[in-house]
């Protein structure tokens, strides 16, 4: 299945690359405009042979050489002397000359535009094909000076490795090829990331996701304006789309809590709190940094992952203090922290209990609280809703862990089974 | 001028106190963030900023003890009437105004203070990731770059929903929220390895608490030698360890053995004072 998807986008891309479509329209265009042009010259020189040089042809069947002579000067350019010719006809003979000149360069001139766009385009970005919808692409609408980094830092996730990435800005075309490993797979969609076509043709079949960046600009009271606008196009195209949207200036923030954006990213403040903690516990910064994807020669990233959905059989129904004890004791090769969990709330108990969640149905709950009554919904002094470790997690809830790449629990579970089974 | 900040053109005479050099509009969440209510031991700021003006008049309690000197926070002089030299920590934001020469004019800032308190622990606020290098060349001890988090922290919440309110819940400093903590080393736990001190934890019913690494002194290298300093000694540095690998390969695994002087990370609601506890278990 793989294969197959990989082939058709090979060669959708390759005719994408060629425009070999726009190529055979206009190709067609030509042929349709030789033939009619052939078809003229050669009866008005049948024409025009019957009138003034009739004496010349001895039947009728004599006329249909012209057929042949017409298109033998209209293609190659040459004049077939052997026919006695009439002077109108040997002007028609001279018209088709000039037309086959402009024909044969008209076809070669295609040709050639045809190998010139390639090279033109060799150290850019592909564009994105327009008769193939990729399966599971990441989308960066808009541009700025970090979007190398991005690409980079999500092509160092194995998550991204198989997913297209598709960059759609107004100049998007002009971006050019960078050679680092980690910038295969990258297509460009020139347009407007707000408008409907733009999107129509890149958002994915599945599971697709977006980020739309900030402009970079000195001016921070608009700065934001495009972006929103991107984003609110695509949740109206599709609300399924996974949206990231960075936000310049965080008194934007408060316009999202009503839309239906996943995510908001307001760097500066993540970078002020990060700033706080750092002066409050010396070193969090490093802490962050390792979390964040920093790598050294001497150690790999840890980061925060999220197991997928369902939650494997073996957790369902138990809680998440069992499931702590489970991978503490039984998954000790495992290099993995558990640090909490995301709690599936159907919409009717969101309503409930008055939650705001970013277009989710997820709670997070990073480090739940120790059992200390006997429900798994703790009503804080705040009044905030918190789970505790008891909390039974179901089929659609999520573990968050710390470690160095993603863990597919089932593979883990069935190793571990298989090795119970075999010491038995 | 709002009555809680105190305008003065001499010393404070204070100690152990925060600078924070620059102000932006968005600082406001660092004053709320050192001053929260889950903050035991709070400390006084200053604020060195060329615009008082655009300090918030604010009557909220987090704004007590924000003092605030006008100037240039490259101006040593300037430096000096905050008390730098009994600092505790110095915050340098970006120039909100001049984002472009932002990060050079935080180097003059970082020379400036150094050259007054070379002790002093220096957060800087950089805009540009190139700009890194620089400050190689300075003694700053945590330099937190707005281009770097933007990339990792789109990259990562474009791939992994629900991240970005992970580290706001980490970062954001609340009694409702969690932060991680680095705790000294527990008596009790010098001489185990990390793995049962994990488990350990994990035991600990009292505290909402979750071991998530470690940090140690190591002797520093470059390409495997050992650096030593011009008398020939030794200089050490800090590793940190997250999530420890489980193999006993790794000289800092799960197997790690705890000695004195390491300390713990821990995520918890609270500074969870680890070492107390078990003082009081034990007794």
């Amino acid at each position: 299945m793989y294969l197959r998807y990989r082939a058709s986008k090979k060669l959708s891309s390759f005719l994408q690359k060629y425009k070999l479509k726009t190529q055979f329209k206009n190709v067609q265009k030509l042929f349709l405009f030789l033939l009619v042009v052939w078809l003229i010259g050669s009866f008005l020189t049948i024409l025009s042979q019957w009138i003034f040089l009739p004496e010349a042809h001895k039947s009728y069947q004599d006329y249909l050489q012209y057929f042949w002579i017409v298109i033998i000067e209209l293609v190659s350019g040459f004049d077939i002397p052997e026919v006695p010719m009439h002077t109108f006809s040997l002007l028609i003979s001279i018209i088709m000359l000039v037309m086959g000149i402009i024909v044969v360069g008209l076809f070669t001139g295609q040709i050639i535009s045809m190998f010139v766009h390639v090279m033109q385009k060799n150290e850019f970005y592909s564009e994105k094909p327009d008769t193939f919808q990729f399966d599971k692409p990441i989308i960066i609408c808009g541009m700025n000076r970090k979007l190398n980094s991005i690409i980079k830092n999500l092509r160092k996730c194995h998550y991204s490795q198989k997913r297209e990435i598709i960059i759609i800005d107004k100049d998007a075309d002009q971006i050019k090829k960078n050679d680092e490993k980690y910038f295969d797979d990258i297509w460009y969609l020139k347009g407007d990331p707000a408008s409907r076509d733009v999107l129509k043709k890149a958002i994915g079949k599945q599971d697709c996701r977006v980020i739309i960046l900030a402009k970079d600009s000195k001016s921070i009271e608009y700065i934001d304006s495009n972006a929103i606008n991107a984003a609110l196009a695509i949740e109206a195209f599709d609300e399924s789309v996974h949206t990231v949207i960075e936000i310049a200036n965080n008194k934007n923030i408060e316009h999202f809590k009503c839309t239906k954006i996943n995510d908001w990213i307001c760097v500066s403040e993540y970078s002020l709190k990060l700033i706080s903690q750092s002066a409050l516990q010396p070193g969090m910064a490093k802490v962050y940094s390792r979390l964040l994807g920093h790598e050294s020669k001497d150690e790999k990233s840890t980061k925060i992952y999220f197991s997928s959905t369902p939650l494997v059989n073996y957790f369902t129904g138990k809680s998440y203090n069992d499931i702590n004890r489970i991978i503490n004791r039984r998954f000790k090769h495992l290099d993995i922290t558990l640090i909490g969990f995301a709690k599936y709330i159907e919409d009717d108990e969101k309503k409930k209990l008055n939650l705001k969640l970013r277009n989710s149905n997820y709670f997070i709950q990073i480090n739940p609280v120790r059992k200390k009554n006997n429900t798994s919904k703790i009503l804080n002094k705040t009044h905030k809703v918190f789970f505790g470790s008891d909390t039974k997690l179901n089929p659609m809830d999520k573990l968050i862990y710390l470690a160095n790449n993603h863990i597919n629990f089932d593979k883990v579970i069935k190793f571990i089974n298989n090795k119970n089974g075999e010491r038995k | 001028m709002n009555e809680n900040i105190s305008h003065t053109e001499g010393d404070f005479g204070i100690r152990e106190h925060v600078v924070i050099c620059n102000w932006s509009s968005k600082a406001d969440i660092i004053v709320r963030q050192l001053h929260d209510i889950s903050v035991h031991d709070k400390k006084p700021i200053i604020v060195i900023t060329n615009n008082p003006e655009n300090i918030p008049k604010s009557a909220d309690p987090t704004y007590r003890g924000l003092l605030m000197i006008s100037g240039d926070p490259a101006n040593k002089e300037i430096l000096k009437r905050a008390d730098i030299g009994n600092a505790k920590t110095v915050i340098i934001l970006a120039d909100e105004d001049d984002l472009d020469n932002s990060d050079s004019k935080s180097i003059l800032i970082v020379l400036a203070v150094e050259s007054i308190n070379p002790d002093v622990h220096i957060i800087v606020e950089l805009v540009r990731s190139n700009s890194e290098m620089f400050f190689q060349y300075t003694h700053v001890d945590e330099i937190v770059c707005l281009e770097q988090l933007a990339e990792r922290l789109l990259a990562q919440s474009a791939l992994t929903p629900g991240l970005s309110q992970v580290y706001m819940d980490l970062l954001t400093q609340s009694e409702d929220t969690n932060e991680i903590y680095q705790e000294d080393i527990p008596e009790s736990l010098i001489g185990i390895t990390y793995r049962e001190a994990e488990s350990t934890i994990i035991g600990i019913d009292e505290k909402d608490i979750i071991l998530i690494g470690f940090s140690t002194v190591v002797k520093k290298k470059i390409g495997g030698k050992e650096i030593v300093n011009g008398v020939g000694r030794s200089i050490h540095e800090k590793r940190i360890v997250i999530n420890p690998k489980s193999s006993s390969k790794d000289k800092y695994s799960k197997d790690y053995k705890f000695k004195l002087g390491d300390s713990i990370f821990l995520i918890s609601y609270e500074k969870p004072e680890i070492d107390q506890y078990f003082r009081l278990n034990k007794s």
